[in-house]
């Protein structure tokens, strides 16, 4: 691993070919230790192929990005 | 409402807010002083700014119009709308993500109605810090009150939050970066009603820092409550205003 997890999760998101704003990455941890959450927005997510498990040494789980919401 | 040793009541920081003309309800984050040296609410744009369209000089009311209720605290006039930052709805490549943070401001009308501290928990601090992963933070918001939890992760690449203002027929998405995901520590850090809150963080050195602002949640089946917080920075935003914390006010 020549970089941090963090720095990992921001350049796997600029390296994912889609248009802006439709992919977001961030880093979470679990039982097996951290690792990159890739969300991609619904409508792409099929269309997007041969999407990374593993990223500067870290793991990278890809998964539907969820709606959010004003907190209001 | 909170008492002080005088027995004096005011309307504090962290409780409901909303526009006088429009039945919703967010939250009052703190208090902040512009350059004029007037005394101001701060809040989202959202929540007191009706999304950027919402005239100056517009009254805000505590508390919010969706919490006034039969015996209840009476509304009353907290302020006038002021100043809103930016909240432009579009796709990241046709604007500037980075100048979006939704927060604005407006002056109080009777100083001496309100005070700085967060409820009955805190007083709202006066120093800043960034907003970092990892950091264990604290809120103290209209719905869910005062809430720990910690900071997962910055959310790398401009990220959207849908925004809808009915009234003036506003509704889109609106994209941020950066943008931070909080998790609560056994439940939810922030729910609907809390937006506006001002999030903080205590150091080793037992010294009380504002870190950021509640904005809004995304559903997360892995974080307590089933949802994360998204906040922005409290940095960029006091520098956009142009403003500056108060603390110890009616403390």
């Amino acid at each position: 691993m020549n970089c941090t997890v963090h720095e990992a999760a921001k350049r796997l998101q600029a390296s994912i070919p889609a248009p802006p704003g439709t992919v977001n990455t961030l880093v979470f941890s679990d039982s097996k230790g951290q690792f990159i959450r890739l969300m991609i927005e619904p409508g792409l997510f099929s269309q997007l192929e041969h999407l990374p498990h593993h990223y500067c040494g870290y793991r990278v789980v890809p998964e539907k990005r969820q709606p959010a919401h004003s907190a209001m | 409402m909170r008492q002080n040793a005088q027995g004096n009541n005011f309307y504090s920081c962290g409780s409901s807010i909303s526009v006088g003309n429009n039945r919703e309800g967010g939250t009052l984050g703190c208090l902040v002083r512009n350059a004029q040296g007037e005394l101001c609410g701060l809040s989202n744009n959202h929540v007191s700014g009706s999304c950027s369209y919402a005239p100056v000089g517009l009254p805000i009311v505590a508390p919010g119009i969706v919490d006034v209720v039969a015996n209840g605290l009476p509304p009353f006039t907290l302020g006038f709308h002021s100043a809103a930052l930016t909240l432009v709805a579009g796709a990241p490549d046709n604007i500037q993500v980075s100048d979006n943070l939704d927060a604005a401001i407006f002056k109080i009308h009777t100083p001496g109605a309100i005070t700085s501290f967060q409820r009955t928990f805190y007083d709202t601090p006066v120093q800043t810090m960034p907003l970092a992963a990892g950091m264990l933070v604290e809120k103290v918001g209209r719905t869910t009150g005062q809430t720990v939890g910690s900071v997962v992760s910055q959310i790398y690449g401009p990220f959207p939050i849908p925004y809808a203002c009915h009234m003036y027929g506003f509704s889109g998405p609106v994209y941020f970066d950066p943008i931070f995901s909080i998790s609560g520590q056994a439940d939810l850090f922030s729910d609907n009603g809390d937006s506006g809150s001002l999030i903080t963080h205590v150091d080793a050195a037992g010294e009380r820092f504002a870190v950021g602002i509640v904005v809004g949640g995304m559903t997360d089946g892995s974080a307590p409550g089933g949802k994360v917080t998204l906040a922005l920075p409290i940095e960029p935003i006091l520098q956009q205003l142009n403003v500056q914390l108060v603390g110890g006010h009616n403390v």
